[in-house]
Parts: structure tokens; sequence; C-alpha cells
């Protein structure tokens, strides 16, 4: 194996999961089929008829609305483009619908309609329908929370956060307008101005 | 009659490749048999795809790799990008003794994992190759460092490797290229390291395969940082883009894609093997080509699953096995005793570009005078970074000033890792299992394999001192890590048809030929007899080299 700086950041970032035991389990059953009681054909038909796609349409256009709502007010444009701008809720809606486990799903939606649950609580509205102070409230009691870990509601604010920080970060506009990474500089500065031309690849 | 050639070589990736070009160039005409598919870097090269190309983003499709590549997703390359240079284990499928894991990270295409690999390289030394006579475990190496430096010599001018060379035995020079650069953290803490250290622990740049100038027709590195998904400027050294086309170049390569070698083929009237059984990975047809040589480089336990499935009423234990070692001594590095910490300062200074190269701390553990409480040792790979944006989910905030403070470097860290040897023990063996066979009706490997206390020993070490070192050089918040990763992960797999002075205990001899069968060479890691702490892929082609010059030579002294 090469050096550890691949392992170090970006791209083991974020919710990548840790091997649990339930996927060594997993892993288990494929290495050795005869645990699992089935034969290598009989495992592979049965793995690969699994669906692979559910993106089509996941949320409802409410749920849309307010995903594509908090990113924006996460990562918003600026002098840059924002979380909008980088269809990011489109990302969102895409990571949760074929990438999360159901269980993650389920998590996820539910952190959904928590957060029209405390802007109602907060000013009788929904979430979308809430004044602009109203909104940041809200998202300022989860990121609360979240920091000081208190409650269910927040790994799914953290889980939220890094969606849109991981999908903002990787778009077009977020590399090349925001962070202006060059993709190919041509050359290795191990001691450049901070300010100056952007810094790796992240 | 079935096609006969002068030279077969089984597998086309790193060793495969430098067997093929060394043959050719030598004039034979030699086949290449290679399981997988063919690799085009005008199309299967993914470097210049950029992260909002993908349906994830960079993230892979986690739910199919969690089905087809349950093993290859835990290593940290086999990305939404590169997928595809993995296996499928589902078609790939192994086992492992109960209580045991074993993490087996393969490639099966044109290329094998030279596509994909870290391109660090690093000679060994007479510490290395004198070791097991030294203390007694496993058997002596036949080869001392002075048989095989002008190989590695041969071959780092052929690959180009870019480096810093250091005076240090136990990481002896090679022929560099322009070293890359430190970054600044890196360089005050190897100016720290050194004013506490001497020359005892020295930080020095990687040795990397990547070209730093132009070099054999590629041009430089650009600093992209992403080699792995496929270099488009082939800077960095792999088979596809350097040596099978070094092979082409002389008319004299055959290279067969979708071609499992499932036997090599022994003939009992003349001794030798008279060339190997393939099964067409496409038309399931079973094929049977002949050569008068015949090299396996279809790595390290590859090969040895194609010797097991090689038997005969005269090689009932696996072709070439009168010795009962094949199968045995299988070692891993183990990987990730270290510590990381935040170097103070310097926040007004950051990088330009992705350098796809680390740095590294040679072996200071039972060199010299230092006498250690486990056998044998470790080296370091590191580097320093400013996390950028990824630091943002464990921020606390949201809005514009939340975004321009993740626009901007967040503070330096450094990261030191340790990979460390591991004993040769004959407890760590692969075996056929007796049921599960692979899509081709292969039997698959059964792997028994685990850490003993002796590496345990030596991670606990390198991250005790790791953690020493970086508060030594002034770092703050430095914290010791311990990961617990099972054999296997690191990809340094080697051993199970070792090399020895001794036929009774060894199943190759000091040119990787087979004691048993001598137009039988094994040249992937394999052969090897220990396992060093050194990223071990230049020996394989300082070896490779070396042995297509003595088998060649044999040959054309009419004795092969
Ligand atoms: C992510 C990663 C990082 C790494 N970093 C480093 C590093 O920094 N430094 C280092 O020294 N090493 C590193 N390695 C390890 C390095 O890649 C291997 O040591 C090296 O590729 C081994 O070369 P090989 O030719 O023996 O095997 P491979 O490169 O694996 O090639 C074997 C080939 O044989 C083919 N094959 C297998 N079975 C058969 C069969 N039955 N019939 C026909 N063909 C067959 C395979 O398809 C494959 O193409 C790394 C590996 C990975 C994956």
């Amino acid at each position: 194996m090469g050096t550890p700086i691949f392992v170090d950041e970006p791209r083991n970032w974020g919710d990548l999961p840790k091997v649990t035991r339930l996927e060594l389990l997993r892993l288990l059953a494929v290495a050795v089929p005869a645990l699992a009681g089935l034969s290598a054909e009989e495992l592979t038909a049965l793995e690969r008829s699994a669906p692979t796609s559910r993106h089509r349409s996941l949320f409802d256009p409410h749920q849309r609305a307010t995903v594509d709502q908090l990113s924006e007010l996460i990562i918003p444009a600026t002098n840059t483009p924002g979380a909008r701008a980088a269809g990011v809720a489109a990302f969102i809606e895409r990571m949760v619908a074929d990438w999360y486990h159901e269980d993650e799903r389920a998590a996820f939606l539910s952190g959904l309609a928590d957060v029209d649950a405390r802007s109602m609580r907060a000013s009788g509205r929904l979430f979308l329908d809430a004044a602009a102070a109203e909104q940041v409230a809200v998202m300022q009691e989860l990121e609360t929370r979240a920091q000081t870990q208190t409650d269910a509601a927040a790994p799914y604010w953290s889980r939220f956060k890094a969606l849109t920080l991981y999908g903002y970060y990787n778009s077009e506009p977020g590399i090349q307008e925001t962070l202006k990474l060059p993709f190919m500089p041509g050359y290795y500065d191990g001691d450049a101005p901070v300010g100056g031309v952007s810094g790796g690849r992240h | 009659m079935p096609p006969r050639y002068d030279a077969i070589v089984v597998g086309s990736g790193i060793s495969g490749g430098w067997a093929a070009k060394e043959l050719t160039e030598r004039g034979l005409n030699t086949l290449v048999l290679e399981a997988g598919r063919p690799i085009d870097p005008a199309t299967d090269y993914t470097m210049a795809v950029r992260p909002w190309e993908l349906p994830f983003r960079g993230k892979g499709n986690r739910l199919q790799q969690e089905r087809t590549q349950a093993v290859q997703r835990k290593c940290y390359a086999c990305d939404e990008w590169s997928a595809q240079f993995f296996v499928d284990d589902m078609d790939n499928p192994y086992t492992t003794a109960k209580g045991t894991s074993f993490d087996w990270i393969r490639g099966r295409q044109v290329g094998g994992r030279s596509i994909t690999w870290g391109r660090q390289v690093y000679r060994w030394s007479d510490l290395d190759f004198e070791a097991n006579l030294r203390d007694g475990h496993g058997v002596d190496w036949p080869i001392r460092y002075a048989d095989i430096a002008p190989w590695y010599d041969h071959v780092e001018r052929y690959i180009g490797v870019s480096g810093e060379a250091e005076g240090m035995a136990q990481v002896p020079d090679g022929r560099f290229l322009p070293a890359m650069p430190m970054n600044v953290a890196e360089r005050q803490v190897q100016q720290r390291l050194a004013s506490r250290y001497g020359r005892e622990r020295v930080l020095t740049i990687g040795r990397c395969a990547i070209l730093t100038r132009s070099h054999g027709g590629r041009a430089p590195c650009g600093y992209c940082g992403v080699c792995e998904r496929g270099c488009t400027t082939y800077s960095y050294f792999n088979s596809v883009h350097v040596t099978l086309p070094a092979a082409a170049a002389t008319g004299k390569l055959t290279l067969r894609p979708h071609s499992v070698v499932q036997s090599v083929v022994y003939d009992p009237r003349t001794g030798r093997a008279s060339g190997v059984n393939v099964i067409d990975a496409e038309t399931l047809e079973t094929i049977e080509f002949r050569a008068r040589v015949v090299f396996l480089c279809a790595s390290t336990l590859e090969s040895t699953r194609i010797l097991l499935h090689s038997s005969s009423t005269r090689w009932p234990g696996g072709l070439g096995n009168s010795s009962g070692a094949l199968g045995h001594y299988l070692m891993d590095h183990w990987m990730g005793g270290g510590a990381v910490g935040t170097v103070p300062g310097l926040d007004d200074r950051t990088t330009v570009g992705d350098r796809p190269n680390g740095t590294y701390l040679p072996r200071f553990r039972n060199v010299g005078t230092d006498k250690a409480p486990f056998l044998r040792g470790y080296a370091y790979q590191g580097k320093s970074w400013q996390p950028g944006w990824t630091r943002g989910a464990e921020l606390p905030g949201f809005g514009a000033a939340f975004k321009e403070r993740l626009n901007q470097p967040g503070p330096w860290q450094f990261r030191l890792k340790g990979f460390g040897e591991c004993l040769p023990r004959e407890g760590n063996a692969v075996s056929l299992d007796p049921e599960v066979k692979d899509r081709w009706g292969v039997p698959a490997l059964r792997v028994d394999c685990r850490w003993s206390d002796n590496e345990r020993a030596g991670l606990a070490d390198a991250a005790q001192q790791a953690a020493e070192m970086l508060t030594a050089a002034g770092l703050r918040d430095v914290s010791p890590f311990m990961d617990d990763n099972p054999p296997g992960l690191t990809i340094h797999e080697m051993g199970t048809a070792r090399m020895g002075r001794d036929p009774k205990t060894s199943v190759l001899n000091g040119w990787n030929q087979s004691w048993d069968v001598p137009n039988l060479f094994i040249t992937d890691g394999s052969c090897m007899t220990s396992s060093a702490c050194q990223n071990p892929s230049i020996t394989y082609m300082a070896l490779t080299a070396r042995a297509v010059d003595h088998a060649v030579g044999l040959m054309n002294r009419g004795k092969l």
C-alpha cells in the first residue's frame, strides 16, 4: 500500500462507513457461501437481483424544497455560488435514495419531518413558510443539539450538514468558482502564501 | 498441436509486465496470459473525470459495492473512479479459516494492481536479507543485497523513481530523479526531528515511481494527485503504459486478455512444464498453450493457487512442492500504529498542487545499537496537510461566515503511520477450499493467516514512538493510534512459494526457479522469504528482471 495521505482525509471523510459487525457478517456470507448455506451461484443470483436505483423520486416536492432551502442556508450564495446553484439537493436525494441503507433513509426522512415539527412549535409555520430569521433559529437549535449530542436529532443534523458540504465542495461551482482549485497545476508548491493560487484537490 | 511460444508469462501486473519486457527484449516470443479485460488508457483511465460527473460525486456506489466488492471497498483506492480496477468479490471468492480474517485486495485486468498501486518504492538492504538467518525465523534468503543491487539500478533507471539520497544503510539510495518538495510544515518537522534524533531517525520525502522530469518519453507529474485512476500523462509507473508497450514494441509480444490460467501442465517424461491450461473467460473454452519456459506472475496468492491446482500423481500436494513449503509462510505488513498531531503556526502558508506522495521515516528499530523488545522493525509513511472544507462537519455553524471559514485552509496536521515487518510462520498458509470455486470453476483459496505477538508488539511500539517524536517536534494535540487491520489490507501480501538455499525447505532457488521443475519461475511476491518493512513491489520487479536474465542465459547455453 502506498502513502497513507489518501486515507487521511477527503476520500474517507464524512459518513463513509467504518466496517461494522453486520457488514463483516455480510462480507463473510460473500466470502464463505457455505456459511450462509447457499451455493455461490444462488448467492450471486440473490445478491444481483437486489434493486439498484430508487433515485427516480424519493422526496415529495415539499421535502425536496425543504432540503434545498436547508442546504442553501448552510452554504449560501455569497460572492460565489451557493448550495442551490450547485445542485446539492439533487445530490442529497440521490444519496438518501441510492446510497443510504434503509434505516439511514428512515432516519433522514424523520429528521426532515423533525425540522418542520420544530418550526411549527416555534412559529406555528412549516419550515419553508417561516420567516428567514425563524428558519435560522430552527437550524441554530439543531446545530446546538448536534454539538452537544443530546438527542436523536443530533446525528441527523450532522449527517445533513456533512452531505451538504460534500455535495457542494464536489460540485462544479464549488470546486471551480469557490475553491478555485486548479485541476492540474503542473507543479507543487509546498510553501505558498494563503490567499494566492488555491491549494490541492479536495 | 497447441500453439507454442518461447515463453509464457501468467499475469500482466507489476511482475508480469516486467517479465514480458525483459523476455521480449531478449528476443523471446512471449505470450502474456491475463485473466482480466484489456485496458485502454484513452477510455479506461478516469483521471480527468470530475466528481460532479459521477452519480455519487465520488462517494461510490456503496449499496452495489456492499454486494459485489465487500472486501475490495475496504481499500482506500477503491472509490467511484477506481472501483473498476478492483475485482468483483462475488466472481472471485475466497474463504478464511475459522476465527481469522484476511482482506485480499486484487485487480483483475491488464496491468493488475499496477494501475492502482501507491507507487512507493524502497530498496531492501542486508538488514532484511540477513534477518531470517540472524534470528532464526524462516529460512535464509539465498541472495544478498549485492545480488539484487544492479537489478534495482536497472529497474529504477527504467521506471523513474523520484527521491532524496540519504546514505542510510537500511534503505539504500537508488538512481533518483529529483525529489518532490516537502511542504513547509514537513520541513519544520524534519528539522526538529533532526535536532532531537540526529541521523538515527530521519524524515525524508517519499521515494516514488512518479516522474519529476521527462523520462523515457513520459511527461513529469502535473500534481493532480489521483494517480490510481490512471494517469493520462503516463507520469507514474504502471505496466499498461510503460512495460507492456515496451514489450509490444519488440514485435515479440502476444498479450491475451480474458485468459484464466487454471494450471501449469507438467510433462512427466521431461520433468518440465510443457505449458499452461487456460479457461477463456468469455467463451469458457479450455485451451492449452505451450512454451519452453513458464513465468508465474499472477500475484502472490494467485500463483500459488495455480500451483496447488496443478497437482498430479507425481505432485499430489501441488506442482513443485517436494518441500511441502508451498502455500505456507504467508506474510503481510501490519499497518497503522502511529500518531497524528497539529503543527502550530504557519497559518499564512499553504500548498499548491496535490502531491501524490508523502514523507518517509525509515526503520530505526533494531538498527545499529537500538534494541527493541520485539524482532525486526517498521518504517513510517506520513505527511503534513491542511484540512479544508472536510473539517466542516465537525465545526459549529452554517451560513456565509461558515462558508468563508471552510474556504480557508485549516491548521496543519502531521501524521506518522507505521508499516511493519511480519515474521514468516508456517501456520500462516493457504490451501484450496474443498467446496468454493470461482466464477470460472477454479477452486478458491482458503486463507488461514493471523498476526502474532511480535507484530502486535511492533504496532504498539510504532504508536508510542510516533507520539513521542511528534511531541519532540513541537506538535500539539498529539494522539497515538493503533488500527486493528486484518492481514491483507496493507496489500503487501508475500510468501507461500518462498526462495531458499535448500530444496527441502523452499520452493524456489536463488533465481526464482522451481527446484523441482527447472523451466518454471515464480517472480511475484509469492517468492518472498521474509517481508522486511519496505513496500515490496520494486523488489518483485528487480527479482523478475534478474530471473529473466538468468533463465534466458540458461536457455542460450542449452541448459533449459
Ligand atoms: C491501493 C494499492 C496501493 C499499493 N501501494 C503500493 C506501494 O506504494 N508500494 C508497493 O510496493 N506496493 C503497493 N501495492 C502493492 C502492489 O500493487 C503489488 O505488490 C503489485 O501490484 C504486485 O504485482 P504482481 O504483478 O505480483 O500482481 P498484480 O499487479 O496484482 O498483477 C497480477 C495479475 O495477474 C492476473 N492474474 C491473476 N490470476 C491469474 C490467472 N489465474 N490467470 C491469468 N492471469 C491471472 C491478474 O488479473 C493481474 O492482472 C499497492 C496495492 C494497492 C492495491
